[in-house]
């Protein structure tokens, strides 16, 4: 299927008369992908995973340290995390992550993980949101190239919350207003082209079977292989060494699309992941925390 | 092939549980499209969203990276769709941003083309990963092409390999220039970034070396696969 519309992309070019433009138009990817399995990404996936030695991830040991990071009284307040609320109710973690991003009321906000992490060090731990950003939270994550495989508080933190949701299938919900709002304003992005590349996500996960570089892309549309991609954040990412969040992922794409530092907790970012965690709640994959990827 | 059979087994059921309890799964979105999101969502209440999720951008970066020019708006109010009077003037639109290199030459230095062409960083911003802007860019044509034999590609675009087959004529030589300084100025919407110019990632003397790697018998691209692999 793909070569043959290589091919007349390729013979609509080389005409190059205006008259060659309806075919060049049809050859064009364009507005109906369609879902139904994205076969050479699942295997490229599952070998990633095999490769980690034994099917041991590293980042296991991080849900442990995410639990006693989250138990620490810390901040000027001095008190753990455990009364932060989820959506579950104060210190209900299991099951949470299955249903976020959800609408708080207390923020007023459609949030994920990262964000309720974030506003529980404020309201619970007393930190002042700069403190957060340059201290805790490491909006700026650090590479393995600046000798930082440590990962970030948010990082260790959004671990253990998320696998106290291990076994359950997403089940995020549009059952408000302002969820309604987040769904659309994520699939409009989704498919809108923007930044120095005239991209958008659709590129490069809304088809099957296509490649960056030879390496195999997931088609997001296609709800099993979106079920697989969303259960497995926050990862282990081998090239770095270290766990990365669901934001980290939004951003890594949005900064190759050359569009500005993607906030953490903003409410692009927040849409994002409601819309792909809406797809992945179509699929009966399992949430198992910590995934494992290949690169950055 | 598993994954086949449960993906079916789980619509069968979707299908089957929307019909019993169709109400309780209305709120539920059906299939994501890009008809459904351009019908669901407006330009403006999702460019509000943006002003607050990219708080880090100069009003510069902010204009050239997330409005959308003239080509970007019409390439999404259509789905990449243009009818033929959209088409015509995406074309004269980007026809007109079109610069040649000073000297006029349209195919420079095929072995910088090559570095160019393979190139990665350029123009990320940020707080990590940022690429230096006082390095030249790269432009990864391999992200979607394959172009040099036993080089990996990739395959959103057609393969390149063998380019040269097409010769040195001018007409060759500015279709594609044209095609990788501005790929819109030839394929309204297509996927193909737009290269070339301010706010993109080449100059235009970088534009003519990628044009030689293209065009010259002597460069990889059009090098017998054999030959290449060793
Ligand atoms: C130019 C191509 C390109 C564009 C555009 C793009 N991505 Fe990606 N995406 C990639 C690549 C490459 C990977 C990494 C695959 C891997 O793990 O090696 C990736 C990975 C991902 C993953 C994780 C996949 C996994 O294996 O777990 C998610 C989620 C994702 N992208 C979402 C997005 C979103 C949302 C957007 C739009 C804001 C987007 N991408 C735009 C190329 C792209
Ligand atoms: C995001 C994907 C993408 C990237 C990156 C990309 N291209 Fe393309 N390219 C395409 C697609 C899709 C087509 C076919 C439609 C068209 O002609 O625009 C194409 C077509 C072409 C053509 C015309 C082919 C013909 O047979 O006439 C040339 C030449 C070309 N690309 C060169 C390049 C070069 C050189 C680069 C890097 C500087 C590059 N491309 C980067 C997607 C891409």
């Amino acid at each position: 299927m793909m070569r043959s519309k290589t091919k007349i992309a390729a013979a609509c070019g080389f005409t190059l008369l205006a008259a060659a433009l309806p075919v060049c138009l049809a050859a064009n990817p364009a507005a109906n992908p369609v879902n139904q399995g994205n076969d050479d990404y699942v295997e490229y996936q599952n070998n990633v995973d095999a490769s980690l030695a034994d099917g041991a991830n590293p980042g296991a040991f991080t849900v442990d340290d995410g639990k006693a990071l989250f138990l620490k009284p810390r901040g000027p307040k001095h008190k753990d995390l455990s009364t932060c609320d989820f959506g579950l109710g104060p210190g209900v973690l299991k099951g949470a992550y299955a249903q976020l991003p959800r609408y708080f009321k207390d923020t007023g906000r459609v949030q994920g993980l990262e964000g309720r992490l974030m506003t529980c060090m404020t309201t619970i731990q007393g930190y002042p949101e700069a403190d957060i950003k340059s201290k805790f939270m490491m909006p700026e994550y650090k590479t393995s190239d600046e000798g930082d495989s440590s990962g970030s508080d948010l990082a260790t933190l959004a671990t253990y919350i998320a696998a106290q949701s291990n076994g359950l299938t997403f089940d995020t919900q549009i059952n408000n207003p302002q969820m309604e709002k987040a769904y659309h304003l994520g699939e409009y992005m989704f498919f809108h082209r923007w930044g120095e590349m005239d991209l958008n996500c659709a590129t490069c996960h809304g088809y099957n079977d296509r490649t960056v570089r030879g390496v195999p892309l997931p088609n997001l549309l296609d709800t099993h292989t979106a079920g697989m991609v969303m259960t497995a954040f926050p990862a282990y990412v081998i090239k770095d060494g270290t766990m990365r969040t669901q934001w980290w992922r939004n951003e890594r794409c949005v900064m190759a699309m050359r569009l500005p530092w993607l906030k953490i907790d903003s409410d692009l970012d927040n849409a994002l992941t409601t819309f792909m965690r809406v797809q992945a709640s179509k699929s009966d994959v399992k949430i198992n925390i910590p995934g494992s990827k290949a690169r950055a | 092939m598993k994954i086949k059979s449960k993906t079916l087994h789980a619509r069968n059921t979707a299908l089957f549980l929307s019909l019993i309890c169709g109400a309780a799964h209305a709120a539920q979105p059906g299939p994501a499209s890009w008809a459904d999101a351009n019908k669901n969502m407006d330009y403006d209440t999702f460019m509000q969203a943006a002003k607050s999720s990219f708080p880090y951008a100069t009003p510069d970066e902010y204009k050239s990276r997330v409005e959308n020019d003239f080509t970007l708006k019409t390439c999404n109010a259509t789905m990449d769709q243009p009818n033929a009077a959209q088409a015509a003037e995406i074309i004269k639109f980007e026809q007109a941003r079109i610069q040649y290199p000073k000297e006029g030459k349209l195919a420079g230095d095929w072995q910088q083309g090559e570095k160019w062409a393979k190139g990665t960083t350029g123009g990320r911003i940020g707080f990590a990963d940022a690429d230096n802007p006082n390095l030249p860019s790269g432009s990864n044509c391999f992200a979607c092409h394959v172009m040099i034999p036993g080089f990996p590609g990739g395959n959103m675009g057609p393969s390149l390999i063998g380019y040269g087959k097409r010769g040195q004529s001018p007409a060759i030589l500015k279709y594609t220039y044209d095609h990788v300084y501005d790929s819109k100025s030839l394929v309204p919407c297509t996927i193909m970034p737009r290269y070339g110019g301010q706010g993109h990632l080449l100059t235009a003397e970088q534009v003519a070396d990628i044009v030689a790697l293209l065009t010259d018998p002597q460069s990889p691209v059009n090098q017998p696969e054999k030959t290449a692999a060793q």
